[in-house]
């Protein structure tokens, strides 16, 4: 049956195999996601809290991460932050960013800047490759210099060195003054891409805005973040005369936190992506009964003929079932073959977009896709199976 | 006695309305006998060979098979009877196109607990009895009527049955092939198997040595035939 009528089969069997790509998929993307996470975690340390515009609740993001311009954040309130001379506090950092196309001779990168404190390479631990930094007098001076990330260094000026050479981001003229070293790209920065200049300038120059999209405090141990989080509150609360602590306009939380608020979303993601999963392969079962159902009609000679000699109504039923899990379980291996392929191309596109993004082929989902792909060829294959096992045999050998 | 039945009855029950196509058959078949069955469509020679074949059951009377009283046997019982008592050759071959011929021999041998060697070498020893030794790997449906019904015959006789049942073997056939039939299947009743033949042809009926006469399903005659068709024209006295 599964031969002779192939665009048939082929198309009954889709179903089943989009549901167990899709299950295929969802599963292994979300292990590798989790991989990501982790690495996150390591790259960027487990020390730092940040602290962002905005209130949110435990378990959700600001509205700011989503694009939303709170102004409360000023610089102000870093530099209160520091003042208090917090003893597990070591250094804090201030960011805005905003984007442009930048052009050096014929290279056009589009890029986003990023103006921050001269702070910025202890918080982020990032480190200088060539030139320097800029200062702490040069952060506050509106300086027009610039540090390039590793990677727009090449992009822009290729072989040459950049070092001295001007810039010109929203037609304002900035000196390179130093390349950061190449880092990998991350989930929430990817310096490597990134233009940096003094927060001062990026504020009065470049975007014309008082105000700061967030901070990142670096604490001297893990078991501090908890105190230094309460500091942190307690001192923006004072600046900006907050008494009802639901009326924070602003979220400190620490890169774990951040990191597990993402993991939550993403598992809810997946959770919904495998519920449409689910749906798909409902809906492919529904077709392989239907083709179940057919093929027991046109066969209906056959299976009285195998009633003839001597097939007993479990016999039938048995093959009718095997057909239609063998049906399934292909169905299920070419979802399987299909989802690794997709999975080794979506590894191939973001390594190939620098980040790190390990490539994971869950055995559970293989194992899962192989179970569930002939699970659903003995659920939906039971009523044909019984409606064949059913037929009255001198009738079916009639049956024209 | 291999078959024996008495009073036997069948009603069927359509929308209230109970039509009698068996009304009371009386008659006992011997090891090794070659039976007709004859009538015209609609005397109940049809279903008279369901219920003796355990397709059907009888409403009424009784059926005993060697020892066996067959209105007491389920469904299981009566597959398996099937399986391992009889052997059908239909009038439209029923073999499986997609298939080969070898592997539509081997069929009612899935349902035994044969083992495949086993299941093969019964198989090619009946293609070559019925002369389609050089045919094992074709479809059916590559083969001539005469063919086709010959791979059935050897279907008919893998699981070595005590009864091969014909329904009008010869009635898809041309009368060349269709004595090739009648002549295997009297070889096989002179190798000591019984046949029960089921037709509406006086000229078929009259190879075998017994013709049971059956009208709007009561016997009207069940005698010895006098006058025996040999298959191939030539006429035989017993």
């Amino acid at each position: 049956m599964i031969v002779r009528n192939k665009v048939r089969s082929f198309l009954t069997m889709l179903g089943i195999v989009i549901g167990i790509t899709a299950v295929m998929i969802v599963l292994s993307v979300g292990e590798s996601v989790q991989g990501l996470i982790l690495n996150e975690v390591k790259s960027i340390g487990s020390n730092l809290v940040g602290v962002l515009p905005g209130y949110s609740d435990e378990n959700s993001p600001p509205s700011s991460v989503f694009g939303v311009v709170i102004t409360s954040l000023k610089y102000g309130d870093g530099e209160a932050i520091l003042k208090g001379n917090y003893p597990h506090i070591e250094s804090l950092a201030m960011y805005v960013s905003g984007s442009d196309i930048v052009t050096v001779e014929d290279n056009k990168v589009s890029t986003t800047f990023y103006g921050t404190t001269a702070s910025y390479l202890d918080v982020q631990n990032s480190s200088i490759e060539e030139g320097r930094f800029f200062t702490e007098e040069e952060e506050v001076a509106n300086a027009r210099v610039l540090v390039l990330g590793n990677q727009i260094a090449k992009d822009l000026f290729g072989d040459q060195d950049p070092i001295g050479k001007k810039i010109k981001i929203k037609k304002a003229n900035f000196t390179v003054i130093g390349i950061l070293k190449k880092k990998g790209g991350s989930l929430i920065q990817n310096e490597d891409g990134n233009l940096f200049v003094p927060i001062s300038t990026a504020q009065n120059i470049l975007l014309g805005i008082n105000h700061i999209s967030f901070m990142r405090a670096k604490i001297d141990k893990t078991e501090n973040i908890d105190g230094a989080i309460e500091y942190i509150k307690d001192v923006l609360r004072d600046r900006h005369n907050i008494i009802d602590l639901k009326e924070d306009d602003f979220t400190v939380r620490s890169t774990t936190q951040a990191l597990e608020t993402i993991s939550l979303i993403t598992n809810a993601l997946r959770f919904f992506l495998v519920a449409i999963a689910a749906i798909s392969l409902i809906v492919g079962g529904f077709g392989i009964m239907n083709i179940m159902l057919a093929t027991v009609q046109e066969r209906t000679k056959e299976i009285g003929l195998r009633k003839a000699i001597g097939a007993k109504n479990t016999d039938i039923t048995r093959q009718f079932l095997i057909e239609a899990m063998a049906i399934t379980f292909i169905s299920g291996i070419i979802g399987i073959v299909i989802g690794s392929l997709i999975l080794i191309l979506i590894s191939v596109i973001i390594n190939a977009l620098n980040y790190h993004w390990d490539l994971i082929i869950s055995p559970i989902s293989i194992i899962l896709g192989c179970i569930v792909s002939i699970g659903i060829g003995l659920i939906f294959g039971i009523a044909p199976a019984r409606k064949a096992s059913l037929l009255n045999p001198i009738e079916a050998l009639r049956y024209e | 006695m291999l078959i024996s039945v008495k009073n036997l009855q069948k009603d069927f029950i359509n929308d209230d309305v109970v039509t009698s196509v068996l009304k009371g058959v009386t008659f006992d078949i011997e090891k090794g006998e070659f039976v007709s069955i004859m009538g015209p469509s609609g005397s109940g020679k049809s279903t008279l060979m369901h219920i003796l074949s355990f397709l059907d059951k009888a409403t009424g009377g009784t059926y005993n098979f060697e020892t066996r009283d067959v209105s007491k046997l389920n469904d299981d019982e009566l597959a398996e009877m099937r399986s391992k008592k009889v052997g059908f050759i239909f009038q439209s071959f029923n073999l499986l196109n997609r298939s080969s011929v070898l592997e539509n021999v081997m069929l009612p041998l899935v349902y035994t607990d044969t083992l495949n060697d086993e299941r093969v070498k019964r198989a090619k020893d009946l293609l070559e009895k019925v002369g389609l030794s050089h045919r094992l790997n074709y479809s059916p449906n590559k083969l001539s009527g005469g063919e086709k019904q010959r791979v059935a015959i050897a279907r008919a006789l893998i699981n070595s049955p005590e009864v091969i049942f014909a329904d009008e073997p010869t009635g898809n056939l041309d009368s060349k092939s269709g004595a090739q039939v009648m002549k295997i299947l009297q070889d096989l009743n002179d190798q000591g198997h019984t046949i029960i033949l089921v037709t509406h042809e006086k000229a078929t009926a009259e190879h075998a040595e017994r013709i049971i006469r059956i009208k709007d399903g009561v016997i009207l005659d069940d005698s010895k035939v006098l006058q025996r068709l040999r298959a191939g024209g030539e006429v035989l006295n017993k």
